[in-house]
C-alpha cells in the first residue's frame, strides 16, 4: 500500500488563481477603459454639446443684430429721403430676418435665458418698428419716422446691453465649464498614474504569487527529481499547497516511497540470494559425501539388493537434491550469466523443478506438451529460467482456491522462425481492468503480497533477448506466449560445463598418482577410497597448505582440491603452484560448489572446475583425461 | 441558495409578472396652459370626463391633470418643463399654448422622454424637435395652403396681402401662407409685421398704398386681428380679411371686430354642430360643466387631453409605452375618433380644417374641408 503523505488543508487551486488573476487583469484593463470612456470623455462630450447651442446662440443673435445694424442704417437713409427702391429694399431686408430658434433657448444656462429672450424680443420689436418707419415714410410722416428711428435707437442700445449681459453671463458659464473640464481632465490623470501604480503592484504582486505558487514548488520538485536521479530514493518535495503543484509533489513523495520500498525489497531479495547461494554452496559438500558414499558403497560386489536399492535411492535423492540446488544457484546469479544458444524445452523444465514442489500442494497437475524439434534461442540462461518461474508461479498463484481440477499447461512450438512457449492455466483469469496494465511496473492482482514488477521485468528479458511476452485472453483461465528468434547456434546443455561422461573407463586409474585436498573428511574419504579401488596411488591433506607438503613427499601427477578451504584455498594452492611449479598447476582440478565460479573469476582455466555435486565417475574420467594430457606434454612427470 | 438559472428564471418570472399587469400605479398628465377661461373651461370638462369614465378602467390605475401655469416669458416654459420632468408620477405632457412656448418646452421633454403633445401650436419646426412631441394642429404650411387655397377658389383671390404678428406663430404662419400663394400663382403684394406696439392705421394705409389686396391674410391674434378688420373695413371694404386659428378666440373676437367680424373668414379646426358621437358627447359635456358652447381651442385641448388619458388606461403609467403607443397610433393601432377628428400622428395625416365665419359669438362653417 502507498504511504499517504498528508496534505495542507484546501486552498485555492492554481486554475483558481489562474481566473482570478485573470479577472483581476481584465477588470483592471476594461475599468480603465470604461473609466475613461465613462468618465472623462462624457463630460468633454457635455461640454461640447453645452458650448456649440450656445455658441450657436450667439451666432445667430450676434447675425441678427448685424442685420438690424444694417436696417438701422438703410432706415437712416430712407428718413433722411430715400428713394422706393430703398424703402422697397429696406421692407424686403426687414421681413427676410428670420428669428432665433426657442430650442436653441433650452441649451442655454438659465441665468442667459431670460437675456436672450429679452434680446430676441427686443429685436423683433425694432424690427416692426422699422417696418412701420417705412411706412411713416411712405405716408409722407417723417415726424413719426424719425421717432420711431430714436425709439429704435434707444431699443438697440438695450438690446447692445442685453447682449453684451448675456455674452458676460455665458463666457462665464463656458469658463466655469470649461474649468469643469480641466479639472475633471486633472482628477482622471491623476487617476491614471494612480491606476498605472495600481498596475505595477499587481504585476508585482502577481509575479511574486506565480513565483510562490509555482516557482518554488517546481524548484523543490526538480531537485527532488534531480536527487532521484542520482539514485537518492530518500527525496522528499516540501508540499506548500493542496493545488496541482502541492499534488504533484504529494504525488512524487508517494512514487520514491514506492521506489525505496521495492529497492528496499529488492535488496532483500539479492540479500536471500546471496544467502541461498552461500546455503546451497555449503549444502552441495554434504549432498556430494551423501553420493560419494552411495557411490562408494554400491561398488561393492557382495551387497543385500535390498541395501542395494536403498543405496540407489540415496544416491539420487541426493543427485536430485544437488540438482535443485544447481537450479536454485543458477536462478539467483542469473543476471550474471552471459547468453547463450538454449533449448528452451529444458529452461521449461528446470523452471518447472523449481516450482514442482507447489503443484501437489496446490493440486496442480502439469500438462506439458514441448515440441522434441523445438530449434534453440538465444538468452541468458538463468534469466529464461527467471522468466519462466516468474509465469510458472503467477500460474499456480491463479488457480489457488480456483475450483478444480486445476491445471497448469505448458506448450512450446516454433512458428515463422520463432520459438513459442504457451503458459496457460485454468484459473479466473486475469480482471479486464487490469489486462492493459499487466506489464506495467507495480501493476499486481495479488495486492499487498505482490510486488508488481514480474512480468513488466519478464517482458523487458524478454525483448532484450528479441522476442516479446503477450496476454491472451482465455475462455478459462489466462495464457501468456512467450516468444523468441530461433538461432541455427549449438546449444549448449543446461547446467555445469563440465563434460559429462557415459559409462567408467574400463581402464581405471592404474599408475596415476592423485593428491586430494579436501578440507570435509565425509567429502574426501569417498572420493579417496573410490580413487583408490580404481587403481590410483592415492594421497590426501586437508588444506593448501598440507597439500603442498605432501607433495613435496608424495609427488602426483594430478591435484585434485576443493575451492574453499581453511588455511589456503583451492584457487590459492593452484596460484602458488602455477608461480614455483606450473607444471603441476596445470594438472590440478578444481572441486567447486558455486556454479558461478564458471563464469572466468577463478584464475583456473575453466576445463579444470568441476562443479559440486559430481560423481566419482566423472572425478575419475576428469583425472584420466587430465594424467592424459599431462603424459603427451614434455617433462610431465615429476 | 437558488442556483444562478434558478435566479435568473425568478426574475424572468417576476417582470413577465409585473409586465402582465402595467396598469396599476399613479398616472400624472402635466397640462402645461396659458391661465384663461378656454384653458379652465377646456380643464374642467376633461377632468369630468376622466372622472366619468374611470370607473370603466382598471381600478388601480389613476389619471390625475396637474394644471401648471405656462404664461411667458417664454423661458419660464423650460423651467416649467424641468419642474414637469422632475415628477416621476408624470408620464405625458399636453401643452404648450403657444408655438413659442412649445418649441422652447420641447427639448426638454424630449430629452427626458416624456411625451409631448401639442394642442395648439402650429409651427412646423415642432415636427423636427424630437420624436416624442406630437402635434395635434396641423402645422402652419398646411394652415397656409389651406387659406391660400381658400383665397384662390373661394373668394377668387389674384392678389394679397399679409400682416403677421412677429412671432413664432405669425412668422410661421406668413411663410405658410406666402408659400401657398406663390404655389397658386398668387401675387403677394405685401407682407407686413407687427406687434402690440404697432400703429396698425399707418401700416395699412401704408400697405394699400402699395397695392388694393383681394384678400388681407391676418396671421395674429385676436386683438390685432379685430383691430386690422375695423380698419380694412373702412380703408378697404372690398377687401376681405382672412384671419389664422390663433384669432378664433370667442366671443373676444366677435366684440373687439364689431361689425367688421361678419366679413371676417377664420381658419378653425373644429365647429360646433358636428352630427358625429365625439362631437355631440364633448358638446353636451362641455355645455353641462361650463354651461356654453365649446370653441375649437378648447375642443383641441380637450382632444389633447383624452388622447393621453387613452394612452395612459391602455398601456398604463409607462413614459415609454405611452411613446410608443402615440407612435404606433394610426399604424399597428387604430386611429382614434376625436372631437376634432381622427386622431394619429403619421406623416399621411390629413387634418381637417374648416373655413368659419363669425355669427353672433359663435363660428359656424363657412365652407368644410
Amino acid at each position: 500500500m502507498m504511504s499517504s503523505v498528508p496534505r495542507p488543508g484546501r486552498t485555492y487551486s492554481l486554475r483558481d488563481f489562474a481566473l482570478i488573476a485573470a479577472s483581476c487583469i481584465l477588470v483592471y484593463i476594461v475599468g480603465f477603459a470604461m473609466y475613461l470612456a465613462g468618465s472623462v470623455a462624457p463630460r468633454a462630450d457635455r461640454l461640447r454639446d453645452d458650448t456649440i447651442p450656445v455658441l450657436a446662440l450667439f451666432e445667430e443673435l450676434s447675425g441678427r443684430a448685424d442685420r438690424i445694424e444694417r436696417a438701422i442704417t438703410q432706415a437712416h437713409g430712407v428718413t433722411a429721403g430715400g428713394s422706393s427702391t430703398a424703402l422697397d429694399s429696406l421692407r424686403a431686408f426687414i421681413v427676410a430676418s428670420g428669428r432665433v430658434e426657442p430650442a436653441l433657448v433650452a441649451y442655454a444656462p438659465p441665468e442667459m435665458r431670460g437675456a436672450l429672450v429679452r434680446a430676441e424680443a427686443l429685436t423683433s420689436s425694432i424690427e416692426t418698428k422699422l417696418h412701420e418707419l417705412v411706412a411713416n415714410v411712405e405716408l409722407g410722416r417723417t415726424g413719426e419716422a424719425l421717432l420711431l428711428l430714436d425709439q429704435v435707437h434707444s431699443i438697440q442700445s438695450e438690446v447692445g446691453q442685453v447682449l453684451v449681459d448675456a455674452e458676460r453671463i455665458g463666457l462665464r458659464e463656458l469658463s466655469a465649464r470649461e474649468q469643469a473640464l480641466s479639472s475633471a481632465i486633472s482628477s482622471a490623470i491623476t487617476l491614471v498614474a494612480w491606476w498605472v501604480v495600481v498596475g505595477v503592484m499587481l504585476v508585482v504582486v502577481l509575479l511574486a504569487t506565480v513565483q510562490r505558487l509555482v516557482q518554488r514548488p517546481l524548484a523543490q520538485i526538480e531537485g527532488g527529481l534531480n536527487r532521484v536521479s542520482q539514485g537518492d530514493l530518500n527525496a522528499r518535495v516540501v508540499v506548500y499547497r493542496n493545488d496541482e503543484l502541492g499534488g504533484l509533489a504529494s504525488h512524487f513523495n508517494e512514487m520514491t516511497s514506492v521506489l525505496r520500498a521495492r529497492a528496499e525489497e529488492q535488496g532483500r531479495f539479492a540479500a536471500a540470494g546471496q544467502l541461498i547461494a552461500g546455503v546451497a554452496h555449503e549444502v552441495n559438500n554434504p549432498l556430494m559425501a551423501i553420493a560419494s558414499l552411495a557411490d562408494t558403497r554400491l561398488e561393492e560386489p557382495d551387497l543385500d539388493e535390498e541395501l542395494r536399492g536403498e543405496l540407489l535411492q540415496i544416491r539420487r535423492q541426493a543427485r536430485r537434491a544437488g540438482k535443485l540446488l544447481s537450479g536454485l544457484l543458477r536462478f539467483v546469479r542469473a543476471s550474471e550469466l552471459p547468453s547463450t544458444s538454449l533449448s528452451l524445452n529444458e529452461v521449461i523444465r528446470s523452471a518447472t523443478d523449481l516450482v514442482s514442489y507447489r503443484f501437489s500442494v496446490e493440486e496442480v497437475t502439469l500438462v506439458e506438451r514441448l515440441d522434441p524439434f523445438l530449434p534453440p534461442a538465444l538468452g541468458g540462461v538463468g534469466r529464461l529460467e527467471q522468466v519462466f518461474v516468474n509465469l510458472l508461479s503467477n500460474a499456480v498463484d491463479a488457480m489457488r482456491g480456483a475450483p478444480l481440477p486445476r491445471v497448469l499447461e505448458v506448450e512450446t512450438w516454433c512458428e515463422d522462425g520463432r520459438v513459442c512457449v504457451a503458459i496457460a492455466d485454468t484459473g479466473p483469469g486475469i480482471p479486464p481492468e487490469m489486462e492493459h496494465r499487466l506489464f506495467h511496473p507495480f501493476a499486481t492482482t495479488k495486492g499487498a503480497s505482490g510486488t508488481g514488477l514480474g512480468l513488466y521485468i519478464s517482458r523487458q528479458i524478454v525483448r532484450e533477448g528479441g522476442g516479446d511476452i503477450i496476454y491472451e485472453p482465455a475462455a478459462a483461465g489466462a495464457r501468456f506466449v512467450l516468444h523468441l528468434p530461433a538461432t541455427p547456434i549449438t546449444v549448449v546443455p543446461l547446467g555445469d560445463t563440465a563434460p559429462r561422461t557415459g559409462e567408467s573407463d574400463r581402464r581405471g586409474l592404474e599408475g596415476i598418482r592423485v593428491l586430494v585436498v579436501d578440507d570435509e573428511d565425509a567429502v574426501r574419504a569417498p572420493i579417496v577410497k573410490y580413487l583408490m579401488r580404481r587403481g590410483a596411488q592415492v594421497s590426501e591433506a586437508k588444506d593448501g597448505l598440507e597439500g603442498l607438503e605432501v607433495l613435496e613427499r608424495n609427488p602426483a601427477d594430478v591435484i585434485l582440491a576443493d575451492l574453499r578451504m581453511p588455511r589456503m584455498d583451492g584457487a590459492a594452492m593452484w596460484a602458488r603452484l602455477n608461480e614455483t611449479r606450473p607444471e603441476l598447476a596445470g594438472r590440478t582440478i578444481i572441486l567447486s560448489g558455486d556454479l558461478s565460479q564458471l563464469d572466468g573469476r577463478l584464475p583456473v582455466p575453466q576445463d579444470r572446475v568441476l562443479v559440486k555435486p559430481v560423481e566419482l565417475k566423472e572425478i575419475e574420467a576428469k583425472i584420466r583425461s587430465v594424467a592424459r594430457h599431462a603424459e603427451r606434454q614434455p617433462a610431465s612427470r615429476l | 441558495m437558488l442556483s444562478p438559472a434558478k435566479q435568473i428564471a425568478v426574475c424572468v418570472m417576476s417582470l413577465a409578472v409585473v409586465a402582465c399587469e402595467p396598469r396599476a400605479g399613479t398616472a400624472v398628465i402635466g397640462y402645461a396652459y396659458q391661465p384663461f377661461p378656454a384653458s379652465d373651461a377646456t380643464l374642467r370638462a376633461a377632468r369630468d370626463a376622466v372622472a366619468e369614465t374611470a370607473g370603466s378602467h382598471h381600478p388601480d390605475l389613476i389619471v390625475q391633470i396637474l394644471a401648471l401655469d405656462s404664461t411667458p416669458p417664454f423661458y419660464s416654459a423650460i423651467e416649467l418643463a424641468e419642474r414637469l420632468t422632475a415628477i416621476p408620477e408624470v408620464v405625458v405632457v399636453v401643452g404648450h399654448s403657444s408655438s413659442r412656448t412649445s418649441l422652447a418646452a420641447a427639448p426638454v421633454y424630449n430629452a427626458a422622454g416624456i411625451p409631448q403633445i401639442n394642442a395648439h401650436a402650429t409651427s412646423r419646426l415642432l415636427a423636427d424637435v424630437g420624436p416624442w412631441t406630437f402635434s395635434l394642429p396641423p402645422d402652419d404650411s398646411t394652415e397656409g395652403a389651406f387659406i391660400a387655397q381658400f383665397a384662390a377658389d373661394e373668394l377668387s383671390a389674384r392678389n394679397v396681402s399679409i400682416f403677421y404678428e412677429n412671432d413664432e406663430y405669425g412668422t410661421g404662419l406668413r411663410a405658410g401662407t406666402q408659400a401657398g400663394f406663390q404655389e397658386l400663382g398668387v401675387t403677394v403684394l405685401d407682407q407686413v409685421p407687427f406687434d402690440s406696439e404697432s400703429n396698425f392705421d399707418v401700416l395699412l394705409r401704408a400697405s394699400l398704398r402699395r397695392g388694393i389686396p383681394d384678400v388681407l391674410v391676418v396671421a395674429g391674434r385676436q386683438v390685432a386681428t379685430a383691430r386690422i378688420a375695423l380698419l380694412a373695413r373702412e380703408l378697404s371694404p372690398e377687401t376681405r380679411l382672412i384671419a389664422g386659428d390663433g384669432a378664433l378666440v370667442l366671443p373676444e373676437l366677435a366684440d373687439l371686430a364689431g361689425p367688421a367680424a361678419d366679413s371676417l373668414y377664420v381658419v378653425s379646426s373644429w365647429v360646433p354642430g358636428g352630427a358625429d358621437s365625439a362631437s355631440l358627447d364633448f358638446v353636451e359635456r362641455f355645455r353641462r360643466v361650463n354651461g356654453r358652447v365649446p370653441l375649437a381651442y378648447e375642443a383641441l385641448g380637450y382632444d389633447a387631453i383624452m388622447t393621453a388619458v387613452a394612452a395612459i388606461r391602455d398601456v398604463g403609467p409607462h413614459r415609454r409605452r405611452i411613446q410608443r403607443w402615440l407612435l404606433d397610433l394610426g399604424d399597428v393601432r387604430p386611429a382614434i375618433d376625436g372631437v376634432t377628428g381622427r386622431i394619429e400622428f403619421q406623416d399621411r395625416n390629413t387634418p381637417r380644417l374648416v373655413m368659419a365665419r363669425i355669427e353672433g359669438a359663435h363660428a359656424v362653417p363657412a365652407v368644410a374641408r
